[in-house]
């Protein structure tokens, strides 16, 4: 396996979620990831750590997905999984959705970027071309957004308990 | 509070924050619930992802080295000597193919529709005349 190769598997998920969340369809999102990594191997992975390359991809992919939704002039359509009638288990994915598309563009992609990829704040900043200071205050106004709009369902989810996560990963993954 | 927020927003995403400020924001109730809450969200965004992965099948992976020329060539090889194989056994030389007449045949009016027979017969004669016309 080349060093590319090796790259594009470790990061294929972490742009897949995160271009899912930016752009709605799942669909959109594969293909947007495919031609990420298209031009990923084109490019070659530049020579540099792991923060400056992670920082390098996403700013790739937040690239792609802008001009996906400025070219199409979509609105990110709502990712909801029912209709009328939605389980209780999934009221909150579909509250969250819901939040996460009302929030402001900036601070809905530094959140996205440190929620769905992990990047770290260092990452983010260089992906998405802000200062430091930027992205603390954008990542806490988007949680603040969120904690207000999402208040009732996040205190009916705490009855069920709550555990530490790192960021960037899915339910169930093994990191 | 907003910067003590931010405190704890560093704590929960792995900065390193000063341990005296992390005691000072999870001091007070606002912090506490705010640490609650966004590990919740967190945790709800996670959730959602698996969802989603259930959801949407991934594309089947290919195989990263093509199948050898070889075997490709056998394939079409093998493809061919068994169907000629099969028409060997189990055919019959294909009646040659006769094109359709170019012309079609069309009835003859008399055919189509009989004369009836006459009922008076008409002679004409001719006379050469001698009179002149005037005096």
């Amino acid at each position: 396996m080349t060093d590319v190769e090796r790259f594009c598997a470790e990061h294929h998920d972490g742009v897949f979620r995160y271009l899912r969340r930016v752009v709605g369809a799942a669909e959109s999102a594969r293909d947007l990831t495919q031609e990420v990594f298209l031009r990923v191997s084109r490019a070659g992975v530049p020579e540099a750590n792991d923060i400056g390359q992670r920082a390098w991809l996403f700013r790739i992919a937040r690239n792609l997905a802008l001009n996906h939704l400025r070219d199409g002039r979509r609105r990110p359509p709502t990712v909801t999984f029912g209709s009328a009638a939605v389980p209780a288990t999934q009221e909150l994915a579909v509250a969250l959705s819901h939040a996460i598309d009302a929030l402001p563009d900036l601070d809905r992609d530094v959140f996205l970027l440190r929620e769905t990829a992990g990047l770290s704040y260092e990452e983010i900043a260089a992906a998405s071309e802000l200062p430091l200071e930027s992205v603390r205050s954008r990542l806490h106004r988007a949680r603040q957004a969120l904690r207000a709009t999402l208040g009732h369902s996040l205190a009916l989810r705490e009855q069920r308990g709550v555990r530490c996560l790192p960021a960037g990963t899915r339910d169930g993954d093994d990191r | 509070m907003s910067s003590e927020l931010e405190i704890i927003d560093a704590f929960i995403d792995g900065q390193r924050v000063d341990g005296g400020a992390i005691k000072r924001a999870l001091a007070d109730p606002e912090g506490r619930a705010y640490l609650v809450d966004a590990w919740l969200l967190r945790e709800a965004i996670q959730e959602d992802e698996t969802r989603a992965s259930y959801a949407v099948s991934r594309p089947i992976a290919r195989s990263a080295k093509p199948a050898p020329r070889w075997l490709v060539a056998a394939a079409i090889t093998g493809s061919l000597l068994g169907g000629y194989a099969t028409g060997r056994i189990t055919g019959r030389p294909a009646p040659l193919a006769v094109a359709p007449p170019a012309t079609t045949v069309v009835a003859q009016p008399s055919q189509a529709f009989p004369v009836p027979a006459a009922t008076r017969v008409i002679q004409l004669e001719f006379h050469a005349s001698t009179t002149t016309g005037g005096d």
